[in-house]
């Protein structure tokens, strides 16, 4: 009976072990990704006759320990003041493994009567930024995490 | 379970699973972070809950300890539940921007779950197996 009392106890501290430990990855792997996961690059615009073309080029990659991200999904908005949409694109990324990598492009088309008026200054302009994704692993997803940041555009 | 182990065991509890929550939303709001879902009152009712019946699992032994026991664990199981989702969605904002975090727990909530229940199950049948103390055996603090 004692025998039995002992190895119940032992495997409770084991499933607690192994729960502490997935935390401190999930910790360790989201913290990475937070640091030096992605990377917005310099964006580029292209004029034309009725849209202001804005490419941004962005970089996701894995850089943690043992989880892979799937479903990751990105997203950049303009807005004004009022949440009023101009522009959007998104991309999504089905799979990228621990280590990999992924270039993408987000080409927004800005009206042009609206680009003008932010540059006259009689709006203002805000990117949103909206990525989503999970840290899967064996074809598993086990936290999902959305991450929106919204900040004003600078004329220069 | 000895009274000393008990006691700390309590402490632990408390300390865990009322304070340091509460706290460490209170510290993030003065950082400027925003933890809308965040319910003081359901952890204060829940953690005091699950103190109580670790105190009442210390002290209770044999097969009703064990049923407190797998009570204790199930109570815990369920605050892990509701705390998780209150930790889902996180509001940043200063001067400079506004950002916002969402956490959708998942594959990872029911892992937590079912390894809780688990162990609580574990817990009670080995407290259920325990040898009952034999009259005149000293008594271990």
């Amino acid at each position: 009976m004692s025998k039995l009392r002992i190895t119940l106890k032992i495997i409770v501290y084991l499933l607690s072990i192994t729960l502490s430990i997935f935390s401190a990855l999930i910790g360790y792997d989201a913290y990475n990704l937070a640091s030096q996961g992605i990377i917005v690059g310099k964006s580029s615009t292209v004029q034309g006759t009725e849209y202001v073309n804005i490419s941004v080029p962005i970089t996701i990659r894995v850089p943690g320990y043992f989880f892979d991200l799937s479903r990751i999904n990105i997203t950049i908005v303009i807005i004004d003041e009022k949440n009023h949409q101009y522009a959007r694109d998104c991309e999504l990324i089905p799979y990228i493994p621990l280590g990999g990598e992924k270039n993408i492009t987000i080409e927004l088309s800005l009206p042009i009567t609206v680009a003008q008026q932010w540059v006259n200054g009689s709006i203002t302009l805000y990117s949103k930024f909206i990525i989503r994704f999970w840290f899967s692993k064996y074809n598993y997803d086990f936290l999902g995490f959305g991450i929106a940041g919204r900040s004003e555009l600078q004329r220069e | 379970m000895g009274r000393i182990r008990t006691s700390i065991s309590v402490l632990s509890t408390f300390v865990s699973l009322v304070i340091l929550p509460i706290m460490s939303v209170r510290t993030v709001y003065n950082m400027g972070v925003i933890v809308p879902k965040f319910d003081e009152l359901t952890i204060i009712i829940l953690g005091c809950s699950i103190t109580v019946l670790t105190l009442i699992d210390g002290l209770t032994p044999g097969k009703a300890g064990a049923l407190f026991s797998f009570i204790k664990y199930s109570a815990s199981a369920y605050y892990s539940y509701k705390i998780l989702n209150m930790f889902s969605w996180f509001i940043y904002q200063s001067q400079q921007g506004y950002a916002e975090l969402y956490v959708d727990w998942g594959l990872w909530l029911i892992l937590v779950i079912s390894i809780t229940l688990l162990s609580g199950l574990l817990s009670a049948i080995s407290k259920a197996v325990e040898k009952p103390k034999k009259e005149g055996e000293p008594k271990k603090s």
